[in-house]
């Protein structure tokens, strides 16, 4: 099959975006070996793999561990592998972060629309914002148990609050400009607040989504050991109370690239979402 | 924890433009109706908590309310007499025998005393290293583009719950605590302080160098300031997040400290007394990132 010229032309583009691509793939994988080599170096330094295994053997532990942790398994009386400690918590992160994002932009539009509401409720929500989120933990627990949706509910707090406001600061700094602009060509306040405001407010909502997605981890484990029946978080208290140190370093191993790709996956779908966006 | 830093960052650097200079000026009205709108907000707020107080119940097996109302949580504040060193036990708080509103601070201020400092260390030592680590990093871009990714995933780690890990390496000591608020410290503020240094304007560089600065000098004297401004999200990402590094490596392992009143709390199910410290840490969160907030600006008030 033969290339039109425009087609030619238009791969042009492709091209470069793919060798930017690959520069930063290469930069990626020469920063991890860096990683990698310094670590062997420190464990072989450190010379006791409970201090701290070396890399290879947390691979290896990654790969027999997939299916049963011994150690854990010897506490709880049932199976639980990496696979579906990693995929436990993963799924609850995710699902966590969604209904957040979702209720933030809600709220954001909301805040952002009615000044009455804001007046009244943009404070208490600010105060959540700068609250340390562990002291609700405790509050779930008794409120809700120890149910998987009650486990994410940190994660849950944390995207909305961080969703809303970033929501809320875009719409209002479109809501003047285009939104007037957008009335004098006659468009109605549903379809101002769908086709304006919200695209407008995507770039800053999406970057946050981010954000809460990083730290989601760290709130989901920590919900998790401190009164789950699954996921990393009880598999790391269980692993650090028996000195498994290799067993938690490779569910957290294993952790760490899920996360990696979760994160690389929404950042390009927000780079889809968001490609009208002057760079 | 929480955001409220990285939210007003990052939605500064994507959002819409400012609108005109006309749209940002502020109404009369608005201001002369603040401080009735911020009297109203509280009221609501203090009206939704109480409804949600009635509407809960009470606990089959305290008898308590499942969501403790505003006179629970001034009722019981006095049982943070309990708390204070040498105090005979915790349980003694569900029996529901008074002490003194005295008692009850001065154990609060113990508390808070250890947890502060705790924390202190914790944020001074973790900003340190990590700004060292992304100074040195960064002097060389191929470096810097190299730990990109490394940086990334530090991010990512479940840094509230390894606090066990640190519990292996140093044991339940003081010294596990502090190098583990330093290394979450580290790994929020690491990335941040990267990234501000890439995104230092190139002219500076190329400005201070058509006057003859040398490399090390252009990077120390024009690029490292240049770039300080742009840590103010991780600096108040760090300090959000700090209080719950502190409460997290508390509740685990430590017998003082604010963490340890509200295990204690949630371990004989004392829901009055969770209530007492969820406005506690309401306050102290809000006050050490408002603080935290104007010391930095001060710190750069040079910056345009």
């Amino acid at each position: 099959m033969s290339t039109t010229a425009a087609s030619a032309g238009g791969t042009a583009p492709g091209r470069r975006a793919l060798r930017r691509a690959s520069v930063t793939g290469a930069y990626a994988i020469a920063g991890a070996l860096t990683v990698i080599v310094a670590w062997a170096l420190l464990a072989r330094a450190v010379g006791n793999p409970t201090q701290l295994p070396a890399p290879g053997a947390v691979i290896a532990a990654i790969q027999a561990n997939w299916h049963t942790i011994p150690a854990v398994q010897y506490v709880l009386f049932r199976p639980l592998g990496v696979a579906a400690a990693v995929s436990y918590t993963a799924v609850n992160v995710m699902v966590g972060v969604a209904l957040g994002t979702v209720l933030g932009i809600v709220l954001g539009l909301i805040l952002a629309r009615n000044r009455l509401v804001r007046e009244l409720f943009e404070g208490p929500l600010l105060l959540l914002t700068t609250t340390p989120l562990l002291i609700l933990l405790p509050f779930i627990t008794l409120w809700f148990g120890t149910d998987r949706i009650a486990q994410s509910m940190l994660v849950i707090v944390f995207t909305m609050t961080t969703v809303t406001f970033a929501t809320k600061n875009a719409a209002i700094a479109v809501a003047g400009h285009y939104a007037n602009y957008a009335a004098c060509l006659g468009a109605s306040a549903a379809q101002t607040l769908r086709d304006v405001v919200f695209p407008a407010a995507l770039p800053a909502t999406i970057a946050n989504v981010r954000v809460a997605l990083a730290l989601g981890w760290g709130l989901q484990a920590v919900a998790e050991l401190l009164g789950g029946r699954s996921g990393i978080g009880r598999v790391i208290e269980i692993t650090a109370r028996q000195q498994a140190t290799t067993d938690l370093f490779a569910v957290v191993l294993a952790m760490l690239v899920v996360a990696l790709a979760v994160d690389t996956a929404v950042a390009g779908l927000g780079a889809v979402l968001t490609r009208w966006k002057e760079d | 924890m929480s955001s409220q830093a990285m939210t007003n960052t990052r939605s500064m650097a994507t959002s819409a433009p400012a609108r005109p200079r006309a749209a940002k000026r502020k109404p009369r009205r608005k201001t002369k109706d603040r401080p009735l709108m911020v009297a109203l907000s509280v009221l609501a707020t203090l009206l939704i908590w109480n409804a949600a107080s009635l509407l809960a119940g009470v606990s089959p097996i305290t008898g308590d309310r499942l969501v403790p109302g505003t006179l629970d949580v001034i009722r019981s504040f006095p049982n943070l007499a309990y708390y204070a060193p040498g105090s005979p036990d915790a349980l003694l708080a569900s029996s529901g025998a008074g002490t003194s509103v005295g008692a009850a601070l001065k154990s609060l201020l113990y508390h808070t005393g250890v947890s502060a400092l705790r924390l202190a260390i914790g944020l001074v030592a973790g900003i340190a290293i990590a700004c060292l680590a992304a100074v040195l990093i960064s002097w060389n871009r191929t470096i810097r583009r190299a730990f990109m990714l490394p940086a990334q995933a530090f991010r990512m780690l479940p840094l509230l719950a390894l606090a066990p890990l640190f519990g292996i390496w140093f044991g339940s000591g003081q010294t596990g605590t502090y190098a583990y608020l330093a290394f979450a410290t580290f790994a929020v503020m690491f990335p941040v302080a990267v990234s501000a240094i890439d995104h230092v304007p190139g002219y500076y560089t190329n400005y201070a160098r058509s006057l003859g600065a040398g490399s090390a000098r252009i990077y120390l004297s024009v690029v490292v300031p240049a770039a300080l401004p742009g840590l103010r999200p991780g600096v108040l990402l760090s300090v959000a997040f700090g209080w719950s590094m502190v409460l997290a490596v508390e509740y685990i392992s430590q017998g003082n400290g604010l963490g340890f009143i509200v295990s204690r709390a949630q371990e004989f199910s004392q829901i009055n007394t969770l209530a007492v410290m969820g406005c506690i840490l309401v306050i102290y969160g809000r006050f050490s990132y408002v603080a935290a907030a104007r010391g930095f600006d001060r710190l750069v008030r040079w910056q345009e």
